[in-house]
């Protein structure tokens, strides 16, 4: 087993991070990346922040339900300001909206039963979820660059380097689902090289 | 889209690589791979119900007021409703077979695995009857998943691969290369087997 996970099952957030796999798949670009990364981040921070109330003020056989309803009530607040804010967005993402805060809610059904989980831990959480948000905007920013050769910001027509964009770009499959697993496990092992070799120097 | 296609996005939207890719999740309540009859038949069982409930709710309560973004919401009132009626109606049958298929019963009612194929169900589905086959085959295309993905990790463990990508990234990459062959059969096959709308 990974130590890094046996370290970390009990923080619902981490936990809620790893499911990267709704955020891999669906964030093909850097808008994309911002509203699932965001989503998942939002609502990890939501079922953090309720598991210990749900605890305290709901009796025992109930708590689960609790904490899942107000994990999927999160979920579907940041879908309504994604809707609001970039409705066409929401037409392209909401499958992958809705999947990433279920994936919360079977999350949260684990975390409301962790024993130490209290609101003591919350900035921890809420730099855990600050960091899934920006290796999720890695991601897609990668994604994008492999799959267009550019970058698009959120909110604007095309990137600034979008005047550079090549006609062939290297990597067409990383804009497909199965190139979300491909890049995600690649930079995982690059991030890891750099880490030791950084270790090495120092 | 067709049934491949849908068994292919329950597979890999609904986070089977959670527990595969991260080797943790296996410990959380609602991620649990199914095991054994019991909970396969559970999780057959429980997709089918919540899938063809939140199909039919989509499709004539949701979409028609323009509620689409309160879907995590009712399907955790679906899934909830549905597992407990379910975990209810195994315990009252007797034996050691029907108590394991009461406890995943709970176990799988708040599932992302289970929500995905709903959603891929109500979402590609139209009539009632796609939607109930669109749920059966989504649920059957996890369980191979989920097999598949496990036999291919128990061999990774046996390779002598580079220490940068031991685990994760290999566990990534190589259910990106399944997900690939996933893609390429549901073009291949998809046609044959027709839309379901």
């Amino acid at each position: 087993m990974n130590p890094v996970a046996r370290r970390s099952r009990k923080d619902p957030v981490f936990l809620t991070a790893i499911g990267m796999a709704p955020v891999a798949i669906g964030s093909v670009c850097l808008s994309d990346a911002l509203a699932l990364g965001g989503s998942v981040a939002f609502t990890a921070l939501a079922a953090a922040a309720t598991a210990p109330f749900a605890r305290r003020l709901v009796v025992r056989p109930f708590q689960r339900l609790a904490t899942i309803l107000v994990v999927a009530a999160a979920a579907s607040l940041w879908a309504l300001g994604v809707r609001a804010l970039a409705p066409e967005l929401w037409d392209r993402l909401q499958f992958w909206l809705a999947l990433a805060g279920a994936n919360c809610m079977a999350l949260a059904a684990a975390g409301v039963s962790g024993e130490d989980e209290d609101l003591s831990r919350l900035p921890g959480r809420l730099v855990t979820s600050l960091l899934f948000f920006l290796a999720a905007l890695a991601l897609g920013a990668s994604r994008e660059f492999l799959s267009t050769g550019t970058i698009s910001l959120p909110f604007l027509p095309s990137g600034p380097l979008a005047e550079g964009a090549v006609d062939a770009p290297l990597l067409r499959i990383a804009a497909l689902p199965p190139g979300g697993f491909l890049v995600l496990g690649i930079g995982i092992a690059l991030v890891r090289r750099l880490k030791r070799s950084i270790g090495r120097k120092a | 889209m067709s049934l491949v296609g849908i068994a292919f996005m329950s597979v890999f939207g609904v986070n089977a690589l959670l527990r595969y890719g991260a080797g943790i999740c296996s410990a959380s309540r609602g991620t649990t791979v199914p095991r054994g009859l019991a909970g396969s038949l559970a999780f057959l069982g429980s997709a089918l119900a919540a899938g063809t409930l939140h199909g039919l709710l989509m499709r004539f309560a949701l979409r028609p007021l323009g509620l689409e973004t309160l879907d995590p919401f009712v399907f955790a009132l679906v899934s909830s409703a549905t597992g407990f009626a379910l975990s209810l109606g195994a315990s009252r049958l007797r034996g050691a077979f029907a108590a394991r298929l009461a406890e995943s019963f709970d176990r799988l009612a708040p599932s992302c695995a289970i929500y995905g194929i709903a959603l891929a169900a109500s979402g590609l589905a139209r009539s009632g009857s796609a939607i109930l086959a669109a749920s059966f085959f989504g649920a059957l295309g996890y369980l191979a998943a989920s097999a598949i993905l496990d036999s291919i990790r128990e061999r990774l463990e046996l390779e002598r691969l580079p220490d940068a990508f031991k685990g994760a990234p290999a566990y990534f990459i190589s259910a990106g290369l399944l997900a690939l062959a996933f893609h390429g059969l549901e073009s291949m096959l998809g046609p044959m087997f027709g839309g379901l709308r």
